[in-house]
């Protein structure tokens, strides 16, 4: 083994002994507190009686320093006392460590490593130095506030922004990000009003913090009636969390009209949101608010009018791209027939459409019934869906018959032209037996012998079981009627059974009879 | 397909875990865009529960649970009638106060209807109709009612009426209104019942179904919503032999324009489902749910018939859509409500197949769609569904309601309790509620105590029984309205040795007896405040001054100058000042009265129940 290099620089007496390193903060404060107290851990290391006189001396004044009891003494005995313990060198005694606790993780501040320690320590002071000049900020901007009583206060905006990267950097250091709204200056003004749930609570959900915290100001910003742009960004805010919510809709409805904010704007806006989410349907709702507003100032200029019919179509096909059947696109459509009387064939023809790429549609087949049998131009006012109009038009029935019976053609099994078939004669007062020949064409009943039977749409066979029924050809409607449900439809057979029981009882003629109502 | 003979059951013990695990834990984060609806989830808990025998009159609710829940529904309770749909919609009390004159009613965040309609079926869940605000509630319905006979959901502040003009508001409607006074129309005061069947008749669609209102198309919500407002009204066929209606030669419309039609169109609701080969169930949701739509895919040989048994059908709500367990609820429950013999005619051997099977989930509770996870909703009517078709092990179910027929008749109890004339005796300091039809009401109002004197003399008792600690007093609100009006903490000092800590949270909040047996709520509070300011002078305390925390905002007691208004801008929460008062003071006494609770009735029950000698 090679000797050692005779220059050992690591060793210089000058140099301090390298200082221990220590494991974790709290094994260096411990160790800085014996450090602190030689002779205690010489009396516990050496026992008291083997300590030397000297040694015993120093102890002695030591404990005298620990407990404080040479502050009860006369002037002159502390003046010596203090002299002995400089020339014996006894070092202060720290207190005993202090408990560090937890940090915002539920770690113990004392397992950190003591370079891990003084890290934290300067971000602690880091952290209270930005917290106060924040809360001179809002102090400053409180105190503008209240002598402009409520009237808005200017800012610089660079202040605004230093404010808002200063919270930005608390959120960093806290370790936890600030929400949205306690982090903007332009929202200190407003206190938000937080949820009381208290005990008990029931279908308690996990509110993410981002929408806990809208809500509060969102509570806040009601209560306070305030009406301004920043109301229409919290709106819509809460708007993405919850579209359910039934008053934002409203509290975002008063806040456009009290700040005469463009309806088109709102209109572009409420189109996105929509088109982004099909199941919203209080939006419907509101952009009927909207158009109710809308219509006013534009009802006396025709091209304005038509303006909007085509861009609410167009807006209107673009969901029906996404879902032809949503019920509350339909809805506003019906609501939109009415406001900008659109009982014409452009709308006839922009159904036929929808029909053509899904002749199953059955939404598209029920506003055709509500375009053509509630137009001012020919129909009953208010004559109900199920009732006889003795205004329609022999013409407008026979066109709509034809219309319905060609989809027949194309799908037997779709039930929502034979079902718009009977909505039609009974609009019309027409019987179910002047289109017996048509439903015929898809069924034929088998012969005696049982031959023949040829069957292409249950439907069709349904229709003509009430035809005979009608017609009081009993045996024929017990016979559509056991086929149904014994072959043709047998996941309804109890139905089709009971129905031939009714007829056997002779009740069905007369519940026909009820079907066709005489509303007056 | 071969029968088995081991037909699929209810897991009941399964079933009953899942909602409890809805009761206990928090719903996850997904269920925020329902927040404003958390009444309804909360309904659902509860009567799952009860349709499965683990209800909240079973030992599976402690008491304790039962009335924290009370609390909690009543909490959201608006001051001027109706309840809102989750405690997100509720303002602290005094937001409801209108400074601008007599009468003047603000109503911030308006209360909902069928928030309404949920929170009172949930309140008879567990204990009753107590603390719930009936006339206000009757006349605040009338409120909602449009010209054309329809009802919105809330009514603004300036009287607008918002919300869908659909059937589902006309269900809870007649629903809330049958709750509160069954049929019996009340003159003036009812709503326009012809307005409100001729909206439903309207909404009757060329098919046989019933639409949303006039003009579109039939839906099977829908429909279920129109059958049971017109159960409500005493307007549907009630015999099941007879297909006529009941209405004829009444002079009344009947309620439904076309029964035969309405029938014919909820059994075509059903439609045959069939399970995706086992190859393609790798495939996303969405292609399996575009596959769902059974009559979609015409079979080439033989279009859309359906010659062979189907093993399973579900239903759809509209003509040519797919089917989903919610459905399998609204059309079953609608042809029940048509008569007990309307319920045969569908297949309830194969919808039963189709629920336990393809939307049942492993954990309890049914999906939308099969394969879907449970969510509350499909889970609560899928289990109402098989309740309709009297699935054993669950409680026979009442359709209109869409609760256990035992809890149906429970609510008419509660009903016919609450409209019997109510009288407040006394007994041993507490104040009870009796009704005029009660056996024993003779004897107990005979004997009733005088009734309590107020803050003096109940300070001085408990001055001279409680030494030893502080007592710390606070009224003028609620515990359930955690930002009471203020809070007000007299207090004694004695030798605080800290080793007794009584707190009473007892208190008389069932509130036997409503404001107008007390006084108004304005009153009260004078009352108290001046009370305790002389008690702090007439006492020789150590402090004779009364600290005075205001919780929230009060713009009526402006003019009461010695309450300090530092917290006006700044609300802060009852039991956060609890905590403060007791950081600085140590443990304390706490008595808590109500609004209308007389002090007397705490501190005299407090020293009784202690036995403290002086």
């Amino acid at each position: 083994m090679a000797p050692k290099a005779p220059k050992a620089p690591k060793a210089q007496p000058k140099a301090p002994d390298p200082p221990e390193e220590y494991p974790t903060i709290s094994a260096k404060l411990q160790a800085e507190y014996l450090a602190s107290r030689p002779y205690q851990v010489l009396k516990d290391t050496k026992g008291l009686s083997n300590l030397s006189a000297s040694e015993k001396a120093a102890y002695a004044n030591y404990r005298f320093l620990e407990t404080g009891v040479w502050k009860t003494w006369g002037a002159a005995q502390q003046k010596e006392f203090l002299k002995t313990v400089e020339t014996q060198k006894i070092p202060t005694p720290l207190p005993l460590p202090r408990d560090l606790g937890r940090d915002n993780k539920g770690r113990e501040i004392a397992s950190y490593t003591p370079e891990g320690f003084a890290q934290f320590r300067k971000k602690e002071r880091q952290l209270s130095g930005l917290r106060r000049e924040s809360a001179r900020f809002r102090e400053r901007r409180e105190k503008a506030r209240r002598k402009q009583k409520g009237r808005g206060i200017e800012d610089s905006e660079g202040e605004i922004e230093d404010e808002r990267n200063r919270r930005k950097f608390i959120g960093v250091l806290q370790g936890k990000k600030m929400g949205i709204y306690e982090g903007d200056p332009r929202w200190d003004d407003v206190v938000p009003i937080p949820q009381d749930d208290g005990e008990g609570a029931l279908a308690a959900i996990a509110y993410s913090d981002e929408y806990a915290e809208a809500m509060g100001y969102l509570r806040a910003v009601m209560a306070a009636k305030e009406h301004s742009p920043r109301v229409l960004d919290l709106t819509e805010h809460i708007i993405s969390m919850n579209a359910a919510h039934y008053t934002v809709w409203l509290y975002r409805a008063s806040t456009l009209f009290a700040l005469e904010y463009p309806i088109d704007k709102e209109l572009s806006w409420v189109n996105e949101v929509a088109l982004e989410n099909q199941k919203n349907y209080q939006i419907w709702h509101h952009r009927q608010l909207l158009i109710d507003t809308l219509y006013p100032t534009i009802s006396s200029d025709p091209t304005a009018i038509h303006a909007l019919e085509t861009s609410e179509r167009d807006f209107m096909t673009q969901m029906f791209d996404q879902d032809a059947k949503n019920y509350h696109v339909w809805s506003y459509r019906q609501y939109l027939v009415r406001k900008l009387n659109l009982f014409n064939t452009t709308e006839l023809q922009s159904i036929e459409v929808l029909l053509r790429s899904d002749v199953r549609n059955n939404s598209a087949w029920s506003h055709r019934f509500f375009v053509v049998f509630s137009d001012p131009a020919y129909c009953t006012p208010g004559s109900a869906a199920t009732a006889h109009d003795p205004r329609i038009p022999a013409d407008i029935a026979d066109r709509e018959i034809g219309f319905a019976k060609a989809a027949t053609f194309e799908a037997p099994q779709n039930q929502s032209p034979w079902n718009y078939i009977r909505g039609v004669l009974r609009k019309a007062g027409r019987e179910l037996a002047s289109l017996e020949a048509f439903a015929e064409e898809f069924v034929k009943l088998p012969s005696e012998s049982g031959e023949g039977e040829d069957v292409r749409s249950s439907h069709a066979l349904d229709f003509l079981a009430d035809v005979w029924a009608e017609k009081d050809e009993t045996a024929k409607a017990d016979t559509a009627l056991r086929l149904l449900g014994d072959k043709y439809d047998r996941i309804r057979r109890n139905y089709w059974e009971w129905r031939r029981g009714l007829l056997d009882a002779g009740v069905e003629g007369k519940m026909k009879g009820l079907s066709v109502e005489d509303v007056s | 397909m071969e029968d088995n003979t081991t037909e699929p059951h209810l897991d009941i013990p399964r079933h009953i875990k899942y909602w409890q695990r809805c009761l206990r834990s928090f719903l996850p984060t997904e269920y925020t865009s329902t927040d404003s609806s958390r009444m309804t989830l909360g309904f659902f808990i509860l009567s799952a529960l009860d349709l499965l025998g683990a209800g909240a009159d079973t030992e599976a609710f402690p008491p304790q649970q039962r009335a924290e829940i009370r609390n909690w529904i009543l909490k959201c309770q608006h001051p001027h009638g109706g309840f809102c749909g989750s405690p997100n919609h509720r303002y602290p009390d005094e937001f409801y106060v209108d400074g601008k004159g007599e009468g003047g009613k603000e109503q911030m965040d308006p209360a909902n209807l069928p928030a309404t309609f949920f929170a009172l079926l949930s309140l008879s869940f567990v204990g009753g109709l107590e603390g719930f605000r009936r006339k206000q509630c009757l006349a605040w319905l009338k409120s909602l009612q449009r010209p054309d006979g329809s009802f919105g959901e809330l009514v603004t502040n300036e009287g607008n009426i918002k919300g869908g003009y659909d059937m589902r508001h006309c269900y809870v409607l007649a629903a809330v209104r049958w709750i509160l006074r069954d049929d019996v129309e009340m003159g003036e005061d009812d709503i326009n019942v012809e307005a409100l069947v001729g909206h439903i008749r309207s909404g009757q669609t060329y098919d046989g179904g019933i639409s949303e209102s006039s003009s579109h198309e039939a839906h099977a919500g829908y429909t279920y919503c129109a059958i049971a407002s017109l159960s409500f009204l005493n307007r549907l066929p009630t015999s099941a032999s007879s297909p006529l209606d009941p209405t004829a030669g009444s002079g009344l419309l009947p309620g439904l324009t076309n029964l035969p039609a309405t029938i014919h169109w909820l059994v075509s609701r059903q439609v045959g489902y069939k399970e995706e080969d086992d190859e393609e169930e790798e495939l996303p949701l969405k292609d399996q749910r575009d596959a769902l739509a059974g009559n979609y895919n015409d079979p080439p040989s033989d279009p859309g018939l359906l010659p062979q048994d189907e093993e399973f059908v579900g239903f759809n709500g509209r003509c040519n859509k797919n089917v989903d367990t919610c459905y399998a609820f609204w059309v079953t429950a609608s042809l029940n409500m048509l008569g007990e013999d309307k319920a045969h005619l569908v297949n309830a051997p194969a919808i039963r197949r189709f629920l336990f099977e393809q939307t049942q989930h492993r954990i309890g509770g049914f999906g939308k769609y099969p394969g879907n996870p449970p969510d509350i909703y499909h889970s609560y009517l899928g289990l109402a569904a098989l309740a309709v078709m009297k699935e054993p092990g669950i409680k026979p179910l009442d359709s209109a309601l869409c609760v256990s027929k035992q809890q149906r008749e429970k609510i008419s109890q509660l009903r016919d309790a609450a409209s019997v004339p109510k009288h407040t005796y006394w007994k041993d300091g507490y104040c009870y509620s009796i009704g005029e039809d009660n056996p024993s009401f003779e004897e107990k109002m005979a004997s009733t105590e005088a009734p309590p004197i107020f803050l003096t003399e109940a300070m001085e008792i408990i001055s001279k029984g409680a030494t030893g600690f502080p007592l710390m007093m606070t009224f003028g609100g609620y515990k359930e309205h955690r930002n009471s009006h203020s809070l007000v903490y007299p207090r004694i000092n004695g030798p605080a040795d800290g080793t007794v800590a009584i707190k009473v949270y007892e208190t008389l909040l069932a509130k036997p007896f409503s404001g107008n047996d007390i006084g108004s709520t304005k009153w009260d509070n004078h009352r108290i405040l001046k009370d305790s300011n002389q008690v702090s002078y007439s006492l020789d305390w150590n402090e004779p001054t009364i600290p005075i925390e205001i919780c929230a905002q009060n713009s009526s007691q402006s003019d009461i100058m010695y309450i300090p208004s530092d917290h006006a801008r700044n609300p802060v929460y009852f039991p956060d000042t609890v905590k403060r008062i007791e950081h600085k003071h140590g443990q304390c006494i706490w008595l808590k009265a109500g609004m209308n609770t007389p002090i007397i009735s705490m501190t005299k029950r407090k020293i009784w129940k202690m036995e403290w000698t002086s």
